[in-house]
This record gives C-alpha cells, structure tokens and sequence, in this order.
C-alpha cells in the first residue's frame, strides 16, 4: 500500500526533499516505518522531530493505513 | 457565511477552516482595521492584543536580518482552530482571532497577531496568554533565522 511522506524546515533542508510517496507492507506500525526512513535517511537519528499522522501527532505504535499522511515535524518555532 | 466574526455558538462546523497564515509581515493598517471592525460589536468591554515582533537576534556574532516562516499549513490552522475554541471553553470571550505570518518577515516586523475581546476585563489578559503559549508549543510553524550573509540557522521554541 501507497503511504505519503512530508518533510519541513530543517529536515526537509537535510533530506533535500520536501515529500514524497512510499510503497510499504500492510500492518506496519509507525515504529516499524520509522526505523526504515532512518536506515533510508541515516542523518534522521542525528535529528530532533515529532511525527504527525493525518494532521495529528502520532504515538509510535499507531498502524499505518493506505494513503496515511505522514509529516516528519522539526522543532516549532511559531510566534 | 462570514468567517471574521467566530463566536462558538455561531460557528458552524461544517464551515471551511480558517486560514491564520498571512503572507509576509502583519502590517499596522491591518491591526487597526480590526480594532475598527469590532467597534459595531457593543457588547464587548475589553480587548486585548499580543503582537509578535521579529527580533534582531545575535547568534554567533552575526545579526539576524529577517525570519522565513513555513509550517504544515493543513495542520497548523486546524491547531489553531482548536487553540481558539479551547480558549471559548475555557474564558468567556465575545471573539477570538489568530494571524500568523508565513514566508519572510524582517526584523522589527510584526509576524503574530492575537486578538481577543470580551464583556470584561479580567479574562481578556488570561486568554491571550493561554492562546500565544498554545501556538508557542503546539503549531507546527517552522521558523529559519536569516542573516545578512545569507547563511541561516532554524530557530527553536524555548
């Protein structure tokens, strides 16, 4: 199943991508997805961040689902 | 329907979100536009009003010169839209409204608007400061601090 991936501020600038779309098993946890965007993007474990899921901070063991929107969220810096 | 005025009660849910962002800086004309359109509202008693200004913040011995926002926009104005009605749960407000800046705002230049209004004084103070520490810690607004070599450093929320 397809999910979609969005980066902003620094990771984006670090993973010179803004978004992009992956193709993933069924039934992979968030934790699960996680640890193969870090083996896919090593610089990620140096890196601060929350996840977001459809809009909404995620727990890590939420069960990705087709077409999930998942934000990778640096640190906020509104205000 | 009308999105600036957004009492709770008048709200209706199915409306489309508001968007808070505004390109570049909060001008003053625009503070006053809406000090102005609220003068038609007579039962309100108090306003108060929370201005984010951009500071010229020294890092490393440079200046900063301005401040580029970018945000999960999606995200952020449906943050901000539960931020707003969490404050008319929690204080008797007549009106509450959020603007914050995305893209690039210079030093000195306004990038957060805060507005709320109500019968009396006392809550006015408590709500905005409810509201600025909410979208302090909740918004996911990202912020890059320029200086005028044009290197950068992305600022972090204390």
């Amino acid at each position: 199943m397809k999910v979609k991936i969005l980066y902003f501020g620094l990771i984006e600038e670090a993973l010179a991508v803004s978004n992009e779309e992956m193709t993933i098993g069924e039934q992979i946890s968030l934790a699960e997805f996680t640890t193969s965007l870090v083996r896919k993007y090593p610089i990620l474990s140096q890196l601060n961040y929350q996840i977001a899921i459809d809009k909404k901070l995620a727990p890590t063991k939420t069960v990705l689902k087709e077409g999930s929107e998942i934000a990778l969220l640096p640190p906020f810096a509104g205000g | 329907m009308k999105l600036h005025y957004s009492h709770p009660l008048l709200v209706d849910n199915n409306q489309k979100m508001k968007n808070v962002f505004k390109e570049g800086a909060i001008s003053s004309e625009f503070i006053g536009e809406s000090i102005k359109k609220h003068q038609s509202k007579t039962s309100i008693g108090a306003h108060n009003i929370f201005l984010g200004q951009v500071r010229a913040d020294a890092i490393d011995g440079k200046m900063v010169s301005a401040i580029e926002y970018s945000a999960y926009v999606e995200m952020a104005n449906q943050k901000f839209h539960d931020i707003r009605e969490a404050a008319f749960e929690k204080f008797e407000l007549s009106c509450s409204h959020i603007y914050h800046s995305i893209g690039k705002v210079g030093v000195g230049e306004i990038c957060l608007f805060v507005f709320v209004s109500a019968p009396h004084r006392k809550v006015v103070f408590e709500a905005i400061e409810f509201i600025v520490e909410q979208i302090k810690k909740e918004a996911p607004v990202f912020g890059k601090e320029l200086f005028e070599d044009n290197t950068h450093v992305w600022k972090v929320n204390k």
